[in-house]
């Protein structure tokens, strides 16, 4: 049971810490400033990528809809099966797209954004727990490691860049996506990330970390000073997590969301998630200074896709505001599409043949939608040549829809073309992945969503 | 106490740092709280070795500002008391030029001879450590308790370690029957009724005659001798605003195109049976009304004037659902035979925005037996959880009761809906939402309550006890697990959360054959008697008269335009009316009726609309329907229900008033278009929608009556649709337990219909496989033993031993797992009859080497829970546990309301972010910021009163007192100094001593809090 969690030398960072002070400034801390280690990261290209975790593994054969399948059909789904009349046909392919994904065939019709389907990995997991795991850690098999991909892509480039707040999750508590030795902000509003209390009060109680000529006051003094019980556990990320906590508080702190105005008449859903989205883009917009970008990577839940029982209705909602949310999305950031990459995530699709509670129960492989200026639209890994008929019961037990493709073949083109990863970092990041490209081939063949001019 | 071999050394890999072993023999012998950690002189970076970078660490903690050496005595090199820039220079000169030696203990692990110093040295991690009394102390509290408080740390320096830990491992004999901080708390929370019958005598959402307020109505309106046939019709809830009226009067708020009116009258005649020992009447209002019964006035709320003209404004309400009044003194005023509640309700201004009546009354019976103590909702029952935690006495009981109910995690909330959706067998709402509520959070608090009580007693009660219970039937899907069609959900969490843990030990074809041993498990609403028996009687029994099923006289129209459109093409219900005259309308097959309908498709339908042309299918959407039928005396009716299988969607309207519609048509229009398509399917082969209409008998005429209908299809290209209508009259025979009856209790519940008797094949090649024959069809016994079986088998497992001490020993010990200790633990598990005996297990852990190891202290971080409940009881905070709620939810942690089923993250990783450290900030600062002296507060502190009681009446003594309390007197010089210069500064951080007076003076009192506030903010106070 133990965490492998990459340590860093905290006290060696806290060492070159100066006058770390809260108050209203906002330079940049130097304690973000880190030494470049073994991968180059590159120049950093100021491109962003907001991922939207469905959490409790999505129903990818009624997203995107096989009709090319004859094991599409009503009696393997007798509430579940969406009538041709009432899908929307994709042009230019065979597949049609489920009624409540409409606010997606704007973005469709014009070429920015590829619905890929049949999303997995070889010995698939359908414990939530563990494929959540998975695909967050980017670690097929080990469950334990709580290191997430876009944390070590931090860590492995914004980081190393110098960037003083590279990501962030909308989120009450951490995605693991995100979470690991570099701290990444997270908060579930912005208005509720901030203290009480006079400016003077605050100043007071948060205080300042110390350093030569400075002694350390309040809370930074302890959070910035030496560790209670070096070397147990949690102590690094604790301790550094607070002095990512007063940093960020800070930059956000200048945000007004009551003052926000989505470009385009963007309309987003009027939901916790939609609210989420809508701050995504708030900060894209507003807290970039200077030469420093703003957050790169946002990560966003939307949960309920677990749908054991009386799927439609739920899977409806919930397709109504992911479809309408993304749609919001590419209007509001419209100036900046072309810089901006949307991905969803969940971490299994669901069984092809409805059960007895009009639901379905945990499977195999499931969509996944990239949404963005420089993505190469279309649907991906759903045609009668790769897809044979009756390929949907074609799992070993005969009940699933196997992959076709290993998620972190997508996740490797995003972060290769969009921030330019190296291939050194690409294998720091998805730790050993040249490794398992060459042991399955065509699980990490690339799909080729993304323009790469 | 379990022992090994004193030459047995375990070492634990934490980070890149070896820690020792604490042997066995230190526990007990008494030290002194001051004594420092064993470590080596001039090793100031603690590295193991002294070499040239630890004259390079000491310079950079001096000039440049670097963290300060965890053993102060350690940089200590030349043993002055001081750590100055003489101690680099000493190093340098023993390790490059000689001459010197190392002071004692010199290069080896040894404690400070010369100890006297004010150089302090907590932790030394190449040294194995003797642990100081102070901190053993504060190590077992912070483990077996919800964490210090003086009360806690006097009574465990009283008693000692070894009796606080046997005390705490057998809770039955702490009386907790004087404990009234706890007692008198947790009966607050609770709602006690007593157990009675309710008969609707007019129930709610009713047809009501009603006139409107334009000029006053006849002086006898509301005497039961007065016509008001000539009134209309409408389904209450009558009025308008909010969207949330059956009946809207669009014509009534006055505005520039209308005149509108104030107030609106109200009748409704009944009849019932038995003379009520209670008359409740409910009423759901907006804004005021005066209630009459046989014309004299029972009840008014906002309204002025004997009788209040037609014209007078009210006082302004808001609806907010049924409100009970008691109006049992007024029940002499009902008659045999005919009865009439009649209402005036007036708006608060003629051009408001809005107005609502719906009206309820209710003869209640109080029946024998003791009162029922509930819970209301689900924050009184986390607020329970809370109380307990902070006030209990039988501190690790609770702890443990909170680590199995997280274990055993369900969702309130999936319950709530589940029970809010249920009908009754008269085809009525079974309960309102605060019912439902109600009904809820009184079996999760049933739930938490067996837990608590078995907390430290089998295992296997345990899972036996939540796979039967009616929250965990709903939340992990049992109770839809049927035979053919297995749901998987449990049968799938049962193994990878609850017993096994993830893929250890099982396959995804044992969770396929164990959902399958399940099938037929569910819940059943029985009488208290009854309780626990699954296979008592189940369901209310009932006769029914079949009214009006198949037969001559339905008339048809295909839906190819609107039958009766307005002036500008809309749709209307004129077609409804009793006198519309259909002689145009097609006659459909006599044999129409519940067995085969009208429709196509599925070869079910007497009149079969794909053979006319056009067919249906791809040219119409819908089909209009009516039927008219003679009644002779409409109130002679027990239940009148509606009973409909349909295929997709319908409407049905009795003599031409809306009366039922399918969820798939709600908010589709008033009435929906002819070319109107559902928004989902439904089958004839699922269930049918029942309507009740008792509360439409007014409706119904003496003589001729129609029934109209409106059936519509899911999309034009539809295999199939379908209408099978019938009417019957519903007797539900006495001693039933409708799923609404408040008497009644939910428990578990076997459906030998439901069950899969084929053999089972579990585990196989596996010693605890587990193989299941074919048995008998519908044996309940039989059927409902496979499952069973297969629990027994789990619980006798290895897997289950290895996963649930894994997470016992992750909850008390370290996130991670010292093999040796779980090997330990699993010998005791299986040493047990039945194995799993809790208590022992636990006593493996609080008596292992590990446990009292160094490397275990503070080792772990606080849950939100942890955190919650350890800062109000360190500081003798008050509160009612509902205060809580918000702060939980705000740090992440919502306790009985987790949608998913893994239960709240037992691990410290899962708790650092920002978000969450924020909100614990925020919490601690409210703490001290509200006071609990003020009559009744939720939470509060008064920490003033601690320090004063304790003498601590300066800033030093405060610092001291808290850095003793929480932390064991392990804050450092240099963090001490800053809590000291937090309580002597003003906000600009300008000096401004501390001075104690009595009464403190504002600004004593609101430092000190702060700077209380600020001690439990420290990353300090997030471990445990």
């Amino acid at each position: 049971m133990i965490i492998k969690i990459n340590r860093r030398d905290f006290l060696k960072t806290a060492a070159g810490l100066t006058a770390f002070s809260l108050g209203l400034n906002a330079s940049s801390p130097p304690i973000f400033k880190r030494r470049i280690l073994a991968a180059d990261p590159g120049q950093n290209n100021g491109n962003i990528l907001i991922f939207i975790f469905k959490r409790g593994g999505s129903d990818g054969i009624n997203e995107v809809i096989p009709r090319h399948d004859s094991q599409y059909n009503p009696t393997n789904r007798p509430t579940l099966f969406i009538p041709e009349a009432n899908g929307i046909d994709l042009p230019g392919s065979t597949t049609q797209l489920h009624p409540r994904l409409l606010p997606l065939m704007d973005l469709y019709n014009t070429g920015q954004i590829a619905l890929l389907h049949r999303i997995g990995y070889k010995g698939q997991s359908q414990s939530h727990f563990d494929s959540q795991q998975y695909w967050e850690n980017g670690m097929v098999g080990d469950n334990k490691n709580e290191e997430g991909i876009f944390n070590r892509q931090v860590q492995q480039t914004f980081a190393k860049q110098g960037h003083p707040f590279p990501a962030v999750g909308l989120s009450s508590s951490q995605l693991v996506a995100l979470k690991g030795p570099e701290p990444i902000p997270n908060f579930s509003s912005v208005q509720s990330y901030t203290l009480t209390g006079t400016p003077a009060q605050k100043n007071k109680f948060i205080g300042r970390a110390g350093g030569p000529g400075l002694s350390p006051r309040g809370l930074l003094g302890f959070y910035g000073g030496a560790q209670d019980f070096p070397g147990k556990p949690n102590r690094d990320e604790a301790y550094r997590t607070g002095l990512v906590l007063f940093d960020s508080m800070n930059r956000v702190g200048s945000l007004n969301p009551d003052n926000y105005f989505p470009a385009n008449n963007a309309q987003y859903p009027n939901s916790t998630f939609g609210t989420k989205l809508k701050q995504i883009a708030q900060m894209i917009k507003e807290l970039g200074t200077g030469d420093t970008p703003p957050p790169q990577i946002y990560g966003v839940n939307i949960g309920g896709w677990d749908t054991h029982t009386n799927q439609a209705a739920a899977h409806n909602d919930l397709l109504n505001q992911l479809g309408g949310g993304i749609n919001a999305l590419s209007k509001d950031l419209a100036a900046l599409w072309d810089r901006v990459v949307v991905m969803t995530m969940s971490e299994f699709g669901r069984t092809s043949l409805e059960n007895g509670s009009k639901g379905t129960d945990h499977a195999y492989a499931s969509t996944l939608f990239v949404a963005g200026g420089k993505v190469k639209g279309g649907v991906y890994n759903c045609d009668p040549i790769t897809w044979p008929d009756g390929a949907m019961l074609s799992s070993s037990s005969g009940r699933y829809l196997p992959h076709k493709t290993d998620f972190r073949c997508v996740i490797e083109e995003i972060l290769r073309v969009h921030f330019g990863d190296t291939s050194e970092v690409i294998n720091n990041v998805i730790p050993g992945y040249d490794g398992l490209k060459n042991a399955a081939p065509l699980d990490f063949a690339p799909l080729g969503f993304m323009k790469t001019v | 106490m379990v022992s090994r071999p004193a030459s047995f050394v375990y070492l634990s890999v934490v980070g890149n740092v070896f820690l020792g072993l604490l042997f066995l023999g230190i526990l007990g012998s008494p030290r002194t709280a001051s004594a420092g950690a064993s470590f080596i002189r001039g090793d100031s970076d603690a590295s193991g070795v002294v070499d040239v970078t630890d004259a390079v660490h000491l310079l950079t903690y001096k000039f440049l500002g670097g963290a300060a050496p965890t053993c102060m005595d350690a940089a200590d090199s030349n043993d002055t008391g001081e750590v100055d820039v003489s101690d680099a220079v000493y190093t340098l000169i023993f390790l490059f030029i000689g001459g010197l030696q190392m002071p004692a203990p010199g290069l080896a692990c040894g404690a400070d001879p010369t100890d006297n110093d004010n150089l302090s040295c907590l932790s030394f991690a190449p040294c194995p450590q003797v642990q100081p009394e102070a901190q053993k102390v504060n190590h077992l509290i912070n483990r077996i308790a919800y964490g210090p408080d003086p009360e806690t740390l006097n009574r465990v320096n009283a008693i000692g370690i070894d009796d606080t830990i046997e005390e705490q491992l057998n809770p039955s004999g702490i009386d907790e029957s004087q404990n009234t901080e706890l007692n008198s708390r947790l009966v607050a929370l609770q709602v006690q009724r007593l157990p009675s019958k309710d008969t609707k005598l007019v129930p709610g959402a009713a047809a009501w005659r009603y006139f409107k307020g334009s000029q006053a109505p006849p002086a006898d309106w509301k005497t039961a001798g007065f016509d008001g046939s000539s009134w209309i019709f409408g389904v209450a809830p009558i009025g308008y605003g909010y969207n949330d009226n059956a009946t809207v009067l669009a014509d009534m708020p006055k505005n520039a195109n209308q005149p509108g009116y104030l107030s609106v009258f109200l009748r409704k005649e009944f009849t019932f049976s038995t003379a009520p020992a209670n008359l409740i009447l409910r009423v759901d209002y907006d804004d005021g009304f005066v209630a009459y019964l046989n014309g004299t006035e029972v009840k008014r709320v906002g309204l002025a004037g004997n009788p209040p003209a037609y014209n007078v404004a009210a006082t302004g309400h808001n609806s907010s659902g049924f409100e009970d009044f008691d109006i049992s003194s007024k029940k002499n005023l009902l008659a045999a035979g005919k009865n009439v509640l009649a209402l005036q309700v007036h708006n608060n201004r003629i051009d408001g925005g809005d107005l609502k009546i719906n009206v309820e009354l209710v003869s209640r019976e109080i029946l024998p037996g003791d009162p029922i103590v509930e819970y209301g909702n689900i924050d009184k029952v986390k607020a329970m959880a809370h109380v307990r935690g902070i006030y209990s006495k039988r501190q690790l009981q609770t702890v443990l009761a909170d680590f199995w109910e997280n274990h055993l995690t369900t969702d309130y909330d999936k319950l709530v809906e589940y029970l809010d959706n249920l009908t009754n067998s008269d085809a009525t709402d079974a309960m309102s939402a605060a019912q439902a509520q109600r009904e809820a959070a009184t079996l999760e608090a049933k739930e938490y309550e067996y837990l608590l009580e078995h907390a430290l007693g089998n295992f296997g009660d345990l899972l036996r006890y939540s796979a039967k219970s009616p929250t965990m039937l709903v939340y992990l899907d049992n109770i839809l697990n049927v035979k053919g069609v297995a749901n998987e959900n449990y049968a799938r969490e049962i193994l990878e959360l609850h017993s096994f843990g993830v893929d250890n030990g099982y396959t995804q074809q044992d969770i396929e054959n164990a959902a399958r041993a399940f099938t037929g498990w569910g819940i059943c609403k029985v009488s208290p008697e009854n309780y626990g028996d699954p296979h008592a009687p189940c369901g209310p029994d009932f006769n029914d008269i079949i009214f009006l099923n198949q037969g001559a006289g339905w008339k048809y129209l295909k839906g190819t335009a609107e039958p009766t459109p307005d002036g500008n093409g809309n749709p209307t219900t004129a077609w409804t009316a009793v006198d519309f005259d259909d002689n145009a309308w097609a006659a459909a097959s006599d044999q129409m009726g519940y067995e085969k309908g009208i429709g196509y498709g599925d070869n079910d339908d007497a009149t079969d609309l794909s053979k006319l042309v056009p067919p249906m299918q791809n040219n119409y959407l819908s089909v209009y329907l009516r039927r008219s039928f003679n009644v002779t005396d409409p109130y002679a009716f027990k239940n009148l229900i509606l009973d409909v299988k349909y295929d997709d969607g319908y409407v049905a309207y009795l003599n031409g008033i809306e009366v039922g519609r399918t969820p798939n048509l709600k908010n589709y229009g008033n009435p929906p278009a002819y070319n109107r398509q559902t928004a989902e399917g439904h089958e004839v082969t699922e269930d049918p929608l029942l309507v009740n209409l008792n509360k439409f008998l007014d409706i119904l005429k003496v003589g001729k009556n129609v029934l109209a209908i409106q059936v519509h299809n899911s999309s034009p290209a539809s295999s199939d649709l379908s209408l099978r209508p019938r009417l019957v009259d519903r007797e539900i025979l006495p001693g039933s337990i409708e799923n609404g009856d408040p008497n009644g209790v939910w428990s578990f519940h076997f459906f030998p219909d439901r069950h899969d008797y084929t053999a089972k094949s579990i585990f196989p090649g596996k010693p605890y496989f587990l193989s299941i024959p074919a048995k008998t069809l519908n044996d309940p016994v039989k059927g409902l033993a496979d499952a069973n079986d297969m629990i027994n088998k789990i619980l006798e497992a290895l897997p289950t031993a290895q996963f649930i001490c894994t997470k016992l020993i992750q909850k008390f010990v370290s996130d991670e797992v010292p093999p040796a200790l779980l090997a330990d633990c699993i010998a005791t598990w299986n040493s047990t009859v039945p194995k799993g005996n809790i208590e022992e297990v636990m006593r493996t852990i609080l008596t292992s080497e590990e446990f009292w190891s160094e490397a275990a202290y503070r080792a772990k971080v606080k849950t939100p829970l942890e955190f919650v409940n350890s800062s109000v009881r360190a500081l003798n905070a008050q509160t009612d546990g509902l205060a809580l709620k918000q702060p939980m939810l705000d740090m992440g942690m919502e306790i009985f309301t987790r949608d998913e089923p893994d239960g709240w993250p037992e691990l410290g990783v899962e708790w650092i972010d920002t978000s969450g450290f924020l909100n614990r900030i925020k919490f601690v600062q409210d703490l001290l910021a509200k006071d609990s002296t003020l009559q009744g507060a939720p939470l509060g502190s008064n920490v003033v009163s601690i320090f004063d009681a304790n003498d601590a009446k300066t800033a030093d003594a405060i610092v001291t007192f808290m850095n003793d309390l929480l932390y064991a007197g392990t804050l450092r010089p240099d963090e001490t100094a800053i809590l000291l210069q937090f309580l002597t500064t003003d906000d600009n951080y300008s000096s401004l001593p501390l001075v104690w007076t009595n009464p403190p003076t504002t600004s004593y009192k609101s430092r000190v809090e702060t700077g209380v506030s600020l001690m439990l903010s420290l990353p300090q106070w997030n471990f445990q």
